[in-house]
């Protein structure tokens, strides 16, 4: 998108991207990492983007302990100072991460992170529709699983 | 020379006071006032006429978005008092123009209805648009944070543009929108990468300055300013999920 847009006459998803990719440089290190993601997802190359970061996770997991390799192996490539300031390597693995963590959820319902649920469902929410269809149906179902966890008053 | 009527020079030390500049205008008489209808124009045209046309509010009273809005800021801001009582009502600009946009279209309704010789109940008269309440919010909320940035990326330009530093948006715009690394810019502007991120960092920072100013007249605390960034990502997110 060229350096001069008009935001609100151009009204489509790009503008939304650049908007939030915008809102993120003002917040600097404040902004969250799952709306850096977002806009990263969002940008007019962040489908091709998510799709290559997501083919290094291949085969899919069959089993919690898989799911848990997954989320250490995407962690350990997280430096939180990267994360916080938009570091596309620091992004990549979070994306990892959260899909490690939205996989295991979908597989049984099993929490594999410490994260909040509060945070969990944010993350599933915003960054579930940005991403592959395949990868947008266990997130789908991570967020029914949250819900049924919510309803019979358990707590992950 | 700095006049009492320059809009206030953004600082990353805010004051906790609300409405400052815009009760600052009004104490100043006529010339005062005029440039703050004009700063309400520039502002708030085109997130109250994309929230029209999005709720069908235009469509109800049969006129154009922007002919409406335009009708409304020139039948309320010829009125001296009508910011005046946006000062004391708590609150946020934003709000107070929308809800007195729909007070607006309540007029133009009776108006037309009287013009016809129909009688028209005061519920009637309140049906102007289906009701969606938290739809229609958010379709507002998100025209707002839309058109505030615009503002803030625009005024940031000029600032730059006048000190003859337009290539420091350019190397803004490619890191934080394009996502090039900040070596790969250097290589272009023929800069170290250490210099490409500290002009970037002061474009953000003046970008931060100028979304501020605006938060700020729309009736925003200082110290609320990241809150109120946070909002409005928050409804952009949601309208993309």
């Amino acid at each position: 998108m060229k350096s001069d847009p008009d935001l609100h006459h151009d009204d489509s998803g790009s503008s939304i991207a650049v908007a939030m990719q915008l809102f993120c440089a003002i917040l600097g290190p404040n902004a969250h990492p799952i709306d850096r993601l977002a806009a990263r997802c969002a940008a007019s190359d962040g489908s091709q983007w998510s799709c290559q970061v997501l083919a290094a996770f291949v085969p899919v997991p069959k089993s919690i302990d898989g799911w848990i390799a997954w989320k250490d192996m995407a962690k350990s490539g997280i430096r939180e100072s990267d994360l916080h300031i938009g570091d596309p390597l620091a992004l990549a693995s979070f994306l990892q991460y959260l899909c490690a963590i939205a996989g295991a959820l979908a597989f049984d319902g099993t929490s594999i992170s410490k994260t909040s649920s509060v945070e969990i469902r944010r993350a599933l929410n915003v960054i579930g529709p940005l991403i592959e269809q395949s990868w947008q149906e266990i997130f789908l179902r991570a967020r029914n699983r949250l819900d049924q966890i919510k309803d019979s008053g358990s707590t992950i | 020379m700095s006049t009492t009527t320059d809009p206030p020079t953004p600082s990353r030390l805010f004051p906790e006071t609300q409405t400052v500049w815009i009760a600052d205008r009004l104490s100043e008489g006529e010339a005062g006032i005029m440039l703050a209808n004009g700063y309400l124009m520039e502002s708030y045209v085109r997130p109250l006429s994309i929230y029209c046309s999005k709720i069908g509010l235009a469509r109800s009273v049969r006129i154009e978005a922007d002919d409406l809005v335009h009708g409304f800021f020139a039948n309320r801001l010829s009125n001296s008092e009508y910011l005046k009582s946006w000062l004391t009502s708590g609150l946020r600009l934003r709000q107070w123009l929308r809800n007195g946009l729909h007070f607006y279209v309540h007029e133009l309704r009776r108006q037309n209805a009287t013009q016809l010789g129909l009688q028209i109940g005061d519920q009637e008269l309140t049906q102007e648009v289906p009701s969606d309440g938290a739809a229609h919010d958010h379709e507002f909320e998100r025209a707002w944070a839309l058109a505030a940035l615009d503002l803030a990326m625009k005024e940031t330009k000029v600032e730059l543009e006048k000190r003859g530093r337009r290539d420091e948006w350019e190397m803004f715009w490619s890191h934080h929108v394009e996502g090039v690394p900040h070596a790969k810019i250097g290589e272009r502007f023929q800069m170290s990468s250490a210099q490409v991120a500290q002009r970037t960092f002061a474009v953000a920072a003046q970008l931060r300055d100028a979304l501020c100013g605006i938060l700020r007249k729309d009736g925003a605390l200082g110290s609320q300013i990241d809150l109120e960034v946070r909002s409005m990502m928050e409804v952009l997110n949601e309208i993309r999920s």
